[in-house]
C-alpha cells in the first residue's frame, strides 16, 4: 500500500468516509492520520487471527478491497474470512486476479481466487439444485410456499459476481426466494 | 470478559427472504403493470436489466430478443426503449409471426436459434445489434452456440444477455455432454478474458511500460480483445463489450 491510494479514496469518497488501510509493511504506518479519516494498521492478511480481529474491530464494512499480497492463499483466505463482515448491501473487491495465472503466486496447490470465484458461481445457484427445491416452487406465489428455504450464507447474501480484467467484484444483497410469473 | 459472539461463516445455513418486490425502477414497473400480451419473467431480473440497459432508452438502439412466446416481452422493451429503438423478436414457434409490426418498430422473425443461416439473415437485415437477449430454448447447446455465433457481430459497446442460466443445473436442458453447460462455458471465457496475462513475462516486461514505448502489437482472442466484463447474476449472465487496450500498470 502507498499513501497515494489512501489519499485518492479519501478525496473520492469524501470526509464522512472512514478509510482503514492495512499493510504488512510497518513503514506504511507513516500514513496513519494523513487525513482525519485515514487510519493505517500494520497486520498480515495471511494470519487468520488478524483477519478475525479486523472483522471484529471494523465490521460491518461497506467496501472491502483486497490489494494485498495477491497470492492465491491470501486472496482466498481473506475472502473466506472477511466476506461475511461486509455489510449486507456492501461490495467486496479482489484486485489483480491475473495472479491466478502466474505460478509465482500459486501457493494453494492448483487453487486460485479465479477458480474459487467460479465455484462460487455454482454456490450462488445452489437454490436451483433439485435437491434444494423443485423448480416448480419458484412459479408458486410466495405466500403459498410451504416452509422456508435455507442455503449457504454466501448464496443467501450475494447479488452478483462480476469479472472484470483482473478484478472480481462481489456485490452483496439479501436474497429472496426467486419468483417467476406471468403478467 | 464477555462471551464471544460466534463468527458468521460463509457456509452457515441462512433462510432466504420471501420478498414480493424483488427489483425496482421503470422497467420493473412496466412489468408489474400488466399488459394486453402476457410476459413471463423472474422478478429479480429487472434490477440487472435496468442497470445495464437504461443507457439505451430514447436512443436508436437495435435489440434482438430470442424467445417471443406470448409477445408481451418485446412490447415491454419497445415501451421502455422508445420509438427510436428497433426491436427484433425471434421464436421457433410460427404462431408468433402475428406479433410482427404489432408496433411500428417491432419486427418478428420465425426460425431456430441453432440455425446459423437464420441468425446470419437477422444480422444482415437488422444488425449490428447493440443488445442481444437469449431467452430462447435454454438448452446448453442453444445458449452456447447462439452466443458463439452472434457475439462477435455485435456493436463494439453492446451488451449480450443469456437468461435462465439456472438450466445449467437441470439435466433435462443438457443436450450435450453432461458437463457442457452455459455456466461452465462462461467459466472458460473468464480465463479467456484474462488471456493477455497468461504469460507473466508480458506483465514484467511490457505492461509497466508507457504504451507509446512498446514495440509492435499484441494479438489476443477476439473475445478477450472485445470484452470489458462478465457479470454473473442469479440466472443471468451479462457480457459487456468494449474494445480493450493493452493493460498499463503505473505508479502515480
Amino acid at each position: 500500500m502507498d499513501g497515494g491510494s489512501l489519499l485518492m479514496w479519501s478525496e473520492y469518497l469524501g470526509p464522512d468516509a472512514e478509510i482503514i488501510g492495512v499493510d504488512i509493511d510497518p513503514r506504511t504506518k507513516a500514513f496513519d492520520g494523513l487525513r482525519p479519516n485515514i487510519r493505517v494498521l500494520t497486520a498480515d492478511q495471511s494470519d487468520g487471527d488478524t483477519l478475525r480481529g479486523l472483522s471484529r474491530d471494523f465490521g460491518p464494512i461497506d467496501i472491502l478491497i483486497d490489494d494485498g499480497g495477491h497470492t492465491a492463499r491470501q486472496q482466498i483466505n481473506t475472502f473466506n474470512s472477511m466476506y461475511a463482515s461486509v455489510k449486507e448491501d456492501g461490495v467486496y473487491i479482489c484486485e489483480d486476479t491475473h495472479t491466478s495465472y502466474w505460478p509465482d503466486y500459486q501457493d494453494a496447490g492448483d487453487h486460485t481466487i479465479i477458480k474459487h470465484a467460479k465455484a462460487l458461481i455454482d454456490e450462488m445457484h445452489s437454490i436451483y439444485k433439485p435437491s434444494v427445491a423443485p423448480g416448480s416452487r419458484y412459479s408458486k406465489p410466495l405466500s403459498e410456499r410451504n416452509g422456508d428455504l435455507r442455503v449457504s450464507r454466501f448464496a443467501a447474501s450475494t447479488f452478483s459476481i462480476q469479472f472484470y480484467d483482473s478484478m472480481i467484484v462481489f456485490e452483496k444483497r439479501p436474497r429472496s426466494e426467486p419468483l417467476s410469473e406471468f403478467r | 470478559m464477555h462471551a464471544m459472539k460466534p463468527r458468521k461463516q460463509l457456509n452457515d445455513p441462512v433462510t432466504l427472504l420471501k420478498s414480493v418486490r424483488q427489483s425496482s425502477g421503470p422497467l420493473y414497473e412496466l412489468f408489474l403493470r400488466g399488459h394486453d400480451k402476457r410476459i413471463h419473467r423472474w422478478h429479480h431480473y429487472f434490477d440487472a436489466y435496468e442497470r445495464h440497459l437504461s443507457r439505451y432508452r430514447g436512443t436508436p438502439v437495435r435489440m434482438l430478443e430470442i424467445g417471443v412466446q406470448h409477445g408481451g416481452s418485446i412490447g415491454m422493451w419497445a415501451e421502455y426503449l422508445g420509438d427510436r429503438a428497433t426491436l427484433v423478436g425471434v421464436d421457433i414457434d410460427p404462431e408468433v409471426a402475428r406479433f410482427d409490426r404489432s408496433r411500428p418498430n417491432v419486427n418478428i422473425r420465425v426460425g431456430d436459434q441453432r440455425d446459423t443461416d437464420f441468425l446470419r439473415s437477422l444480422e444482415d437485415e437488422f444488425g449490428p445489434f447493440d443488445v442481444i437477449i437469449d431467452d430462447g430454448g435454454h438448452t446448453a447447446l442453444q445458449q452456447i452456440e447462439t452466443f458463439n455465433f452472434l457475439y462477435p457481430g455485435m456493436a463494439e459497446d453492446g451488451v449480450y444477455v443469456c437468461e435462465d442460466t439456472h438450466t445449467s443445473y437441470w439435466d433435462s436442458y443438457k443436450d450435450g455432454d453432461k458437463n457442457v453447460t452455459f455456466l461452465n462455458y462462461v467459466k472458460k471465457m473468464i480465463d479467456v478474458l484474462h488471456a493477455p496475462y497468461h504469460r507473466e513475462a508480458l506483465f514484467l516486461n511490457r505492461y509497466k511500460e508507457p504504451p507509446a514505448d512498446r514495440d509492435g502489437n499484441l494479438q489476443t482472442y477476439r473475445f478477450a480483445a472485445e470484452t470489458h466484463a462478465i457479470l454473473i447474476y442469479d440466472s443471468m449472465v451479462f457480457f459487456e463489450r468494449r474494445r480493450r487496450a493493452e493493460p498499463y500498470a503505473e505508479r502515480r
